[in-house]
């Protein structure tokens, strides 16, 4: 236990030992929030869309990226890299559980993008947000529930990304895949009360929802928690050990096949 | 004028071994080369999803129909990934690791340009690749619209895209070359710079009001880099644009050259 503290300590130190990339990190989300709001206020231009409004609009597109950084994962670039280089023979000879090395990795950076970024999205929030959208106590409750356990989810997602380097030379395009389809599936580019029907059924069924969509929609309450709340639980729990297990499968074959080059 | 002509005709020849080069690399392993394809379609195929999900509830957005949103989106597409694959993926995305791990000292120590030699000496060719699937979608759209492309309104268009291109060259390379000042662990500077102009030159103009027309007009000018040449090759634009967006250009460059110059005397080598 000791020394999974002592890799805590060390990643947290290094998340803040770089200040241009907190500092950077609100610049690169600032512009694209901009981009966004510019764009949705002139398609809205004073109509409802799907039964939302502008300004209901407008908090889930602000409520994207703080719904978003507790689930949003890079681990399986560095893990990529550390198979590619030989440098995961480090971690093969120390008695240190390789999961949980690397989501205490990201609980670290989580940590100061909390106490960093996540304060500026906060302003944001309350500077914009509209007096006749209310949030209740529960709805937040419910989100910030599925913003954890969106990076649980997403966390055995990215490892099983990452074990895709024993096999395929570059694992950074599956990064971008990743990001691709989280951009559609997952509700970064919009909600999905936009799609039709079938689109939405077939989306609801996926597990991207639930990064950003899910607790963005339970925050300002488009997501009804009678109606959703208990089918959104089951079916995360089937995705959560779906992953858990392809990952450990994965795993174990490509240990197997491991070969330190160039270390 | 001799010794120019000479300087020029020695970096186009450096530049052709760079692009043969960096083929042989990026296709030696396929399966990778087909996945980064895969990927970079998907962007753009992301984009076109997006606007076609919007135009099933509107009709317009800021004035523009689906069909002449969707010219400028292939006009963008082409626009974004022909800079992702000449400078940006293995030219300025690749910056800060260089400065952190002390590699620009290889790039400053050889008698060539730097900027040249960080920004162009390998393409990136999924990118490029891709850029067909804008020109596809530029084409579709013109015959759905039935444009009658006079030109003189095709060649503002080109000039316009030319003078953008260069532009966002510009704006990619100052934003990219803070890294000399601003050492991050991660490629973050190139990114802010990738992610304005990806974020600002898929949108029609027409969006901007006001204030922000100004400064996207004159500041930050990316309206000149896709939507104002969508709207020439629609409707023609005034000849002034096509002035400015040649003078912008040009200013740019200068500074960019400028800029470069002396962030990179703030280099410190991490002792190769």
């Amino acid at each position: 236990m000791k020394k999974y503290c002592q890799f805590f300590k060390t990643y947290l130190l290094v998340s803040t030992a770089y200040k241009v990339d907190i500092f950077g990190t609100i610049i690169r989300e600032l512009i694209r929030l901009f981009a966004i709001l510019i764009l949705w206020n002139a398609i809205f231009s004073s109509q409802q869309l799907s039964g939302i409004d502008f300004n209901r609009m407008l908090v889930y597109f602000i409520s994207i990226p703080l719904a978003g950084f507790p689930s949003h994962i890079s681990v399986s670039t560095s893990l990529g890299y550390e198979i590619k280089r030989g440098e995961l023979s480090n971690y093969l000879v120390k008695p240190v559980n390789i999961w949980i090395e690397k989501m205490l990795k990201s609980f670290a950076f989580k940590l100061n993008y909390l106490f960093t970024v996540a304060p500026f999205y906060l302003i944001i929030l309350i500077f914009f947000f509209p007096r006749d959208v209310s949030l209740s106590a529960v709805n937040i409750f419910v989100a910030l529930f599925w913003a954890f356990f969106g990076f649980l989810l997403n966390f055995f997602l990215d490892m099983l990304v990452a074990d895709l380097a024993f096999w395929f030379d570059e694992v950074w395009a599956f990064q971008h895949f990743k990001s691709i389809t989280f951009s559609i599936f997952g509700g970064i580019l919009l909600p999905f009360e936009f799609l039709g029907r079938l689109l939405r059924v077939i989306f609801n069924m996926l597990p991207f929802k639930y990064f950003y969509y899910i607790p963005a929609s339970y925050f300002i309450g488009i997501r009804s928690i009678d109606k959703f709340l208990v089918k959104d639980v089951i079916v995360y729990i089937l995705w959560l050990v779906l992953f858990i297990c392809l990952y450990k499968l994965l795993w174990r074959s490509g240990v197997k096949r491991y070969e330190a080059f160039g270390n | 004028m001799k010794h120019l002509v000479t300087k020029i005709k020695r970096y186009v020849k450096l530049y052709l071994i760079y692009c043969k080069f960096s083929f042989i690399l990026n296709v030696t392993y396929r399966f990778s080369f087909f996945v980064d394809l895969f990927v970079e379609i998907g962007y753009s195929v992301v984009t076109v999803f997006f606007f076609r999900i919007i135009y099933f509830q509107v009709e317009k957005i800021a004035g523009w129909s689906f069909n002449e949103l969707l010219l400028l989106t292939g006009i963008n597409i082409v626009f974004i990934e022909l800079l992702v694959g000449f400078v940006f993926t293995w030219g300025f995305r690749t910056l800060p690791e260089k400065i952190n791990n002390g590699d620009m000292d290889f790039v400053l120590t050889k008698p060539v340009n730097s900027l040249f030699s960080v920004s162009l000496s390998m393409p990136y060719y999924s990118s490029l690749i891709t850029a067909v699937l804008g020109i596809a979608i530029v084409i579709r759209s013109l015959l759905v619209l039935d444009i009658n492309l006079h030109w003189v309104d095709f060649l503002s268009a080109g000039v316009m895209l030319f003078s953008g291109g260069a532009t966002a060259f510009s704006i990619l390379a100052i934003i990219s070359s803070l890294s000399f000042k601003f050492v991050g662990r991660s490629e973050i500077l190139p990114r802010i710079g990738l992610g304005f102009l990806t974020e600002y030159t898929n949108k029609p103009h027409h969006i901007f009001k006001g204030f922000l027309r100004k400064v996207f007009t004159f500041v930050f000018p990316v309206v000149y880099m896709c939507s104002l040449p969508a709207a020439s090759i629609l409707n023609g634009v005034s000849f002034l644009y096509v002035i400015f967006s040649v003078v912008l250009a040009v200013g740019f460059l200068v500074l960019t050259i400028k800029t470069w110059n002396i962030l990179v005397r703030s280099y410190t080598s991490a002792s190769s």
